[in-house]
């Protein structure tokens, strides 16, 4: 035997060698191979390779597969284009230091991006601009001006001009049309310059100040049409990709790792008592289950599947409408302590009577009405009523209160949001006849017409059952295997 | 025919034999010469199969093997399917 074909021989599966390794050296030693039988061993190891699973094979064959399903992904992902565009903004000429030294940027932004980046605003360039056709068509408005807000950025952005930094704004777009995306850059700089000259003559009218005090904007990087997408970010899918497969490659080593200590590969072979007993008797007519039992984990999982997709159907659907309103405080300066005053609004908007009178009137609940309590069904329905805090959204100047409630009947879920909607600006009058200080209500986002249900999530549903199913199978099948 | 676990299988079927012998004896009944790999490749599938059965015994280091009654089954049937198929296809061409 030459060196080759040893060298050749030594490439089988050790599991394999331990096996067959002594008779296929005989094998070998007697029929004295050429180069032709020297390739036919490598092929024969190498065969043999791929039909054994290994640790180390599976993760480097998961760490190599992983940056290349990243890269491949990048391909079926639509390309986002980034179009940006600079303001610099100059301090007011009459200001004085430190007035006129500093222009806090954050509260500039914050100021005008509630009206540049208002509902009414977004919505025209929306329908203006044809922007989120496909979308539009799928999800409600609501979702989609929320898409739409997702992808504008307005940041601070200091820039140079004649070699002194001034402050500046730097407001971007992605989307899937580079001039799209240019063209509502240049919208929403027109319309930060705009607020910004209507911002100034206001506060000249109320100041009575000839030269206003508010800084001057001025374009200083037009928006650009961008030639390169923004997203999807190749290098950054496939280092993704090569984290994902790096873990998971760990995860089926490790699992397979485990597999191989309770049955190793090719022990069925190995574990052969050395010439004891007559030769009928050595190997078994019919093999015992000695793999994995694949099937198990897939029977689970389209079962999980199945169960996962009956329940989600069996399930009422419930539609939650919306409403957002922002909280602007009367009083400059000092602390409010907003929660007793929400507190307060909540506990007047949703008084029993006024809910008893919305169930009447709406007719709300009328299969709950009929075998629960009236105090039951009151209950049942402040559940369903959701109001919370929310954290400022870009370009606001406060806080927000967001409604919202969820019922079966998308109609009746808006129609009761609305009507808590002006309960709760009622309520905020009330209020401000009795304490000056309290804070004004504006309607920033009015109640929202549900299309889509919010309850079930069929597909969240369905994917747990699914991965239920599976993971009560491969148990299964693990626990087979085991006592097998 | 080219199917080496077929081959080794109808090597097999008329006694027991280890590596070097049934790649003598498939070159001689069917010209057919395996290469060492490929014929260890066939015995590892047949005996995880079932259908050969290593032969236990005072014997050298070569290791016999024999066909079981389920590989011998198997081999029926597939030269069984073969017969059909060759003899459909030499009345065909007499026809023609």
């Amino acid at each position: 035997m030459d060196r080759l074909t040893k060298l050749a021989a030594n490439l089988y599966p050790r599991w394999w060698r331990d096996r067959y390794g002594d008779e296929f050296a005989v094998l070998l030693e007697d029929a004295r191979p050429g180069p032709g039988g020297t390739f036919d061993v490598l092929k024969g190891a190498l065969t043999m390779q791929l039909a054994t699973p290994s640790s180390w094979k599976v993760f480097l064959v998961c760490a190599a597969l992983g940056p290349i399903i990243g890269v491949a992904a990048t391909f079926l992902v639509t390309p986002q284009y980034s179009s940006s565009a600079v303001v610099g903004l100059r301090p007011p000429q009459n200001a004085t230091p430190p007035e006129g030294g500093a222009i806090d940027i954050v509260d500039v932004i914050n100021g005008l991006s509630s009206e540049v980046m208002s509902r009414t605003q977004l919505m025209n360039f929306i329908r203006n601009f044809d922007l989120y056709r496909r979308e539009r068509n799928q999800m409600p408005l609501e979702n989609v001006l929320e898409l739409m807000r997702g992808n504008i950025h307005v940041a601070p952005a200091p820039a140079i001009v004649r070699g002194r930094t001034v402050p500046g704004l730097q407001v971007s777009f992605q989307y899937s049309d580079p001039r799209a995306s240019q063209k509502v850059v240049n919208a929403l700089v027109v319309g930060y310059l705009d607020m910004n000259v209507r911002a100034r003559d206001r506060e000249a009218y109320q100041r009575g100040l000839p030269p206003p005090a508010t800084p001057t904007m001025e374009v200083l990087d037009p928006a650009t049409l961008p030639t390169n997408p923004s997203y999807p970010q190749r290098k950054d899918f496939a280092v993704a990709g090569l984290g994902a497969g790096l873990l998971l490659g760990g995860l089926a080593a490790g699992a397979l790792y485990f597999l191989r200590k309770v049955q190793p590969a090719g022990a069925e072979f190995a574990s052969l008592p050395e010439g004891a007993g007559p030769a009928e008797t050595l190997s078994p007519s019919k093999p015992a289950r000695t793999t994995f039992a694949w099937k198990s984990p897939l029977k689970g999982a389209a079962l999980g599947t199945i169960l996962g997709l009956v329940i989600a159907y069996s399930l009422t659907s419930q539609y939650s409408s919306t409403a957002v309103i922002l909280i602007k405080f009367q009083r400059q300066g000092g602390r409010i302590e907003l929660t007793p005053i929400i507190q307060r609004l909540t506990e007047q908007a949703l008084s029993r009577e006024k809910l008893s009178d919305l169930m009447r009137n709406l007719n709300l609940y009328p299969a709950e009405r009929t075998r629960m309590t009236n105090e039951g069904v009151l209950q049942l329905m402040r559940q369903n009523i959701r109001v919370a805090m929310t954290a400022p959204r870009i370009g606001e100047r406060g806080p927000a209160i967001e409604l919202s409630f969820t019922y079966p009947d998308r109609f009746a879920a808006t129609k009761v949001v609305n009507n808590l909607l002006s309960r709760f600006l009622d309520a905020n009058l009330t209020l401000a006849a009795e304490q000056p200080q309290a804070t004004t209500l504006t309607v920033m986002d009015p109640a929202s017409q549900p299309t889509e249900p919010s309850y079930p999530n069929r597909l969240a549903i369905a994917l747990t059952g699914l991965a239920a199913g599976t993971l009560l199978g491969a148990i299964f099948a693990f626990i087979r295997r085991k006592s097998a | 025919m080219s199917d080496p676990t077929l081959l080794v299988l109808a090597s097999l079927a008329d006694g027991d034999k280890h590596g070097y012998a049934m790649m003598e004896d498939i070159e001689s009944f069917a010209q057919t010469r395996l290469g060492p790999g490929t014929l260890y490749g066939a015995i590892t599938r047949l005996e995880q199969r079932g259908w050969i059965k290593p032969v236990a015994g005072n014997h050298d280091r070569r290791q016999p093997y024999r066909i079981t009654g389920a590989g011998r089954e198997h081999l029926t049937d597939q030269l069984g399917q073969l017969n059909r198929v060759v003899k459909a296809g030499l009345s065909r061409l007499k026809e023609a």
